[in-house]
């Protein structure tokens, strides 16, 4: 599948150029918007996308919520030796080891949920370029074929990108 | 580099003279309990500094952002220094902990976890705020630069990933706080107050951890002055920073008081002999009263006399004065915490302890861990600033983005976009 990649020195120029792709009949889901420190959301009108991230700490913090109270109280049941006539099942240390459980279960699902949600190994070789790193906007097309390629990039030069890049064309 | 590393070698000869006495007595490890204990506050506490702006949405943290979190590789120091307290510190059987008659691990299998899920957790919120930056750093480096190209997998700074990126860093930032405040109490219920016997105050734990969100602020703004110093970025890191910190650390400044009188006067008024005995004759008004007196001064009453003016508080000086003098005496206060705790040598599980201890001078072993201890650390976080930067780039770049200039009235006023 071709992408032709535009590379623009100024935010402005970017929003623009992702108007005029809209115009030429490219929807919000078919170009994403690359830059080197985050903007408001929908800054250049792109479609930033759902994520599930929300769901990997809560997640995480139910399953170490139940591991902690099956280590407690599972424990303490297994083994009911009453000390001292105090309660079997103890809730201040228990509230200890459950609530670090719950914290641990949220830190690990949420390192795993940032690396899957990001798609941090991601072995497509997309267009990029270094520029972008520097400050520059750079806004990638993803086309079906040649022609709508040839569209994208003409595009993007008449929106005034500094340098207009392709890759995947016959 | 290198005196750094001489004196963190300096200290592992002396950890080693301490180890070759073994780990029966715990007497004479008083001093590195105390190093532990001042290394575990101030490295792990940092990096609070760098989530609750952005939490509250601050725009003037972008510039600290990278020397409050970086502080946190000192966690891999706290890890090592923590493992000989396994051996020193009594399990909960022989003591009246908060794990009361917990059947097996208690406390230490549990507590490695604690501060291991600490350090991890500090540790990861570094990684996620610097994934942009190690994302420039493999890109300008054509993908040689190992390390960058490992961390930063395939981040491109696409929205999705800058939307991710930025819940990322709330989440982990939130478990952080979280962990860091119960992490702290835990540590100072296990390793201090329970070896004491007759010792039970409800306000030491919330004590320990003031002196813990103390350490962050003041941490964070030596290891700001240092960057700006040695790195030219006068610039970059200019008064707004330190004036914005040195607010928050006056107010722990304050807090740090009125946490110690809180647990002094209950105690004093109550004239119970096993209370007064440990909280006044040996923390306060007692054997250890120049320490305290010391620890006083440096946390709370030169900060307030130093900072209580606005044009100090409004100056790069005087912040960083008073954060170095909270760190000396948060050191002072962490000798008295657990020196004379670990001289105690009476079973944990009597009714009161029978003499206050004074706090002997540092023999050469431990002034060898002291240095060494602080050199290791130190060594970490340069170390770490080298390989990551001394400025989050991108941090720096979006204060770019969101800060406009426009007219008001008469005049031009700057004005910063929140993003909802």
């Amino acid at each position: 599948m071709p992408s032709v990649l535009g590379l623009f020195q100024s935010a402005d120029t970017a929003a623009d150029a992702a108007d005029r792709l809209q115009a030429s009949g490219f929807g919000p889901t078919d170009y994403e918007v690359l830059t080197g420190a985050p903007y408001p959301e929908g800054a250049f009108g792109e479609d930033s996308g759902d994520h599930r991230l929300f769901i990997f700490p809560l997640g995480g913090a139910m399953i170490g919520f139940a591991v902690g109270l099956m280590v407690t109280a599972g424990t303490q049941i297994s083994y009911p030796l009453i000390t001292a006539g105090k309660p079997i099942l103890g809730i201040p240390p228990m509230f200890i080891i459950m609530y670090e459980g719950t914290m641990l279960g949220a830190l690990i699902f949420t390192i795993m949920g940032v690396i899957f949600e990001s798609r941090l190994p991601n072995l497509s070789n997309d267009l990029y370029d270094s520029r972008i790193t520097e400050g520059y906007v750079g806004l990638v097309v993803r086309c079906d074929d040649d022609a709508q390629a040839d569209t994208a990039q003409s595009t993007l030069t008449e929106a005034g990108a500094e340098e207009v890049k392709h890759q995947g064309r016959s | 580099m290198l005196i750094l590393l001489l004196l963190f070698v300096g200290g592992v000869v002396g950890f080693s003279i301490r180890l070759g006495a073994g780990l029966e007595d715990r007497g004479p490890w008083g001093y590195y309990a105390a190093v532990f204990g001042f290394l575990f506050t101030v490295g792990q506490a940092a990096p609070i500094v760098a989530f609750v702006p952005r939490l509250a949405r601050a725009r003037w943290h972008g510039p600290l952002v990278r020397a409050a979190q970086v502080v946190a590789v000192a966690g891999l120091l706290n890890v090592l220094l923590f493992i000989p307290l396994l051996w020193l510190v009594p399990s909960s059987a022989v003591r009246t902990t908060i794990w009361f008659d917990w059947p097996w691990g208690a406390p230490h299998f549990y507590d490695t976890i604690f501060v291991l899920m600490l350090v991890v957790n500090g540790f990861a919120f570094l990684w996620v705020q610097a994934l942009p930056d190690l994302a420039a750093l493999r890109v300008q480096s054509g993908g040689t630069h190992r390390l960058a190209r490992l961390l930063s997998g395939s981040f491109i700074g696409t929205p999705k990933q800058w939307k991710v990126h930025r819940i990322g860093l709330a989440v982990l930032g939130g478990c952080y706080v979280m962990n860091f405040i119960f992490v702290q109490s835990i540590i100072s219920l296990d390793y201090v107050m329970t070896l004491v016997p007759g010792w039970k105050s409800s306000m030491f734990p919330a004590f320990y951890s003031i002196n813990g969100l103390l350490a962050a602020t003041a941490t964070t703004i030596v290891v700001m002055a240092l960057i700006r110093r040695f790195y030219g970025l006068q610039r970059y890191i200019t008064v707004d920073q330190f004036w914005n910190v040195a607010k928050i650390m006056l107010a722990l400044n304050l807090a740090w008081a009125y946490h110690w009188w809180s647990d002094f006067l209950t105690t004093w008024y109550g004239r119970v002999p096993r209370e007064t005995i440990v909280t006044i004759d040996m923390r306060s008004f007692g054997e250890n009263t120049w320490l305290f007196v010391t620890a006083f001064f440096c946390c709370f009453l030169l900060p307030l006399l130093i900072l209580m003016w606005n044009p100090w508080r409004k100056s790069v000086a005087g912040p960083t004065i008073v954060a170095a003098l909270s760190l000396f005496g948060i050191f002072i206060q962490r000798i008295i915490d657990y020196v004379p705790t670990y001289l105690v040598t009476q079973d944990p599980l009597d009714h009161e302890l029978h003499e206050a201890i004074a706090v002997p001078w540092p023999g050469l072993p431990d002034i060898l861990i002291i240095v060494g201890g602080l050199a290791g650390a130190i060594l970490l976080v340069t170390w770490a600033i080298k390989a990551l930067g001394p400025l989050s780039n991108w941090e720096m770049q979006e204060g770019v983005i969101l800060r406009r200039h426009e007219r008001f009235l008469k005049t031009e006023v700057p004005y910063v976009i929140k993003p909802q």
